[in-house]
């Protein structure tokens, strides 16, 4: 299988909102929140971005306060971490407004703890730097965060990840897989993998696996009807091939 | 513009000194000797913290030799070091995850137009390893390498290298690593 970026419908829609942030027109709602549940993608996509616009990416700890927040904001940024909280602030603010260094906290849920004490100081950075901060969480982040109605007034975008759609699905098979296969088949990539991206890739590399055993470069539902390609660990059932499903 | 990368070694060869004090001793704006701080620094020549510059052992070394310090090409000797490509872009991908694998690498950075990116960033990663940057991790489940980027050894700018002349160089610290050949081919097998 080829290891390579691929671009979705999630990734699209995580580039547009990005955009539109750093366009805003308020300086101070610099804030971006992206959910949904696992294995759609976030911090995979999410990840990709900060890579490549270098981005300070953050995981939020179950642990976390303002001053471990800020103290790992430091050690990533090469600021002294040592002093009081308010004179790493400081120092941190300095840096992060030269820089203009978007900000990315993953698992974000950690930073509302104690009436969100950690998110409330990201937001007061975000504020004062006027830099973008990506929040990544799951499904119900959203509706946590309202509740705090000064951090909720700062997002600028919220962007939903969704299951994969077929096209996608279709796209990623034709990207990744070093077998080709038909139309059908990539369907039956799509319902078996539910549609996260993760398990199609898992998937891809069944179908290359057994291609290989078979001698054959190119697959279709009816080669491989049948064939366990995924398990479904809360039904304890593989997830085959069916070929009436796939047609 | 005449280069001044000797005048400004001489210049560090009593101490650090500032971008300021640096632009006052070539007599022209601390834009343009920021320019030539920032060449240098890309050959390991010197390293700065907060405008604060001062020499390398290798700008010692280049120094007491008395060879000009030129802008030009250097024969292909010269470390790679474009601020997004492939590496680059690694390394920042590496202080962000906990534990990576090259799969995870390409997985994540290249979109099919990269020139023999596995081959490249093997390599990269390889030489990364032997200079210390990588502790090794538990192999993945297809068996494959994976390695975890040591935090406090990691600087903004990814070390740079050259496969050629098989030279490591952290412009961060200035250290230089000649990384051995048979270890690649051992890494390979």
């Amino acid at each position: 299988m080829r290891k390579q970026f691929v671009k979705t419908e999630n990734y699209s829609r995580f580039t547009t909102g990005i955009q539109a942030v750093e366009q805003r027109g308020a300086a101070e709602a610099g804030m971006m929140l992206v959910h949904g549940a696992p294995g759609y993608g976030k911090s995979h996509i999410v990840g990709h971005w900060a890579a490549e616009s270098r981005a300070v990416f953050l995981r939020a700890n179950v642990d976390w306060t303002p001053k471990y927040f800020l103290v790992e904001l430091a050690k990533v940024l090469r600021v002294d971490p040592t002093g009081t909280a308010q004179q790493l602030f400081s120092r941190l603010l300095e840096r992060v407004v030269e820089a203009q260094t978007p900000i990315v906290i993953d698992e974000a849920e950690f930073t509302l703890h104690n009436g969100a004490a950690a998110l409330e100081k990201v937001r007061d950075l975000s504020d004062r730097a006027e830099v973008t901060v990506v929040l990544i969480g799951m499904e119900r982040i959203q509706q946590s965060i309202a509740r705090h109605k000064q951090i909720a007034s700062r997002i600028a975008q919220v962007v939903e990840f969704g299951a994969s759609t077929l096209p996608d699905v279709e796209h990623a098979c034709g990207q990744l897989s070093e077998v080709a296969m038909s139309p059908a088949l990539m369907a039956e990539v799509h319902r078996i993998s539910g549609g996260r991206m993760r398990e199609v890739l898992n998937v891809i590399a069944a179908v290359e696996r057994i291609a290989a055993i078979n001698g054959q470069d190119s697959l279709d539902v009816a080669d491989l009807d049948g064939a366990a390609l995924s398990y479904d660990w809360q039904t304890r059932t593989p997830k085959a091939v069916r070929q009436a499903r796939g047609r | 513009m005449a280069w001044n990368g000797l005048t400004i070694l001489t210049a560090l060869a009593d101490g650090p000194r500032l971008t300021r004090q640096i632009a006052a001793t070539l007599g022209t704006s601390s834009r343009s000797a920021n320019e030539c701080l920032r060449r240098l620094r890309q050959r390991g020549l010197l390293t700065s913290t907060e405008g604060n510059h001062q020499l390398t052992e290798a700008g010692r070394a280049a120094l007491a030799s008395g060879r000009q310090i030129t802008s030009g090409p250097c024969d292909g000797a010269a470390t790679a070091r474009k601020g997004n490509n492939l590496r680059a872009r690694a390394w920042r991908t590496m202080q962000i995850m906990e534990g990576s694998g090259l799969d995870d690498l390409l997985g994540l950075l290249c979109d099919g137009s990269e020139v023999d990116a596995e081959r490249n960033l093997a390599t990269y990663l390889l030489a990364l390893e032997e200079a210390g940057y990588l502790t090794p991790m538990r192999q993945g489940s297809d068996g494959k390498r994976r390695w975890r980027l040591k935090r406090d050894l990691a600087g903004e700018q990814a070390p740079a290298w050259n496969k050629k002349t098989r030279v490591l160089r952290d412009h961060n610290t200035g250290k230089t690593y000649v990384i051995p050949r048979r270890k690649e081919a051992s890494h390979a097998a």
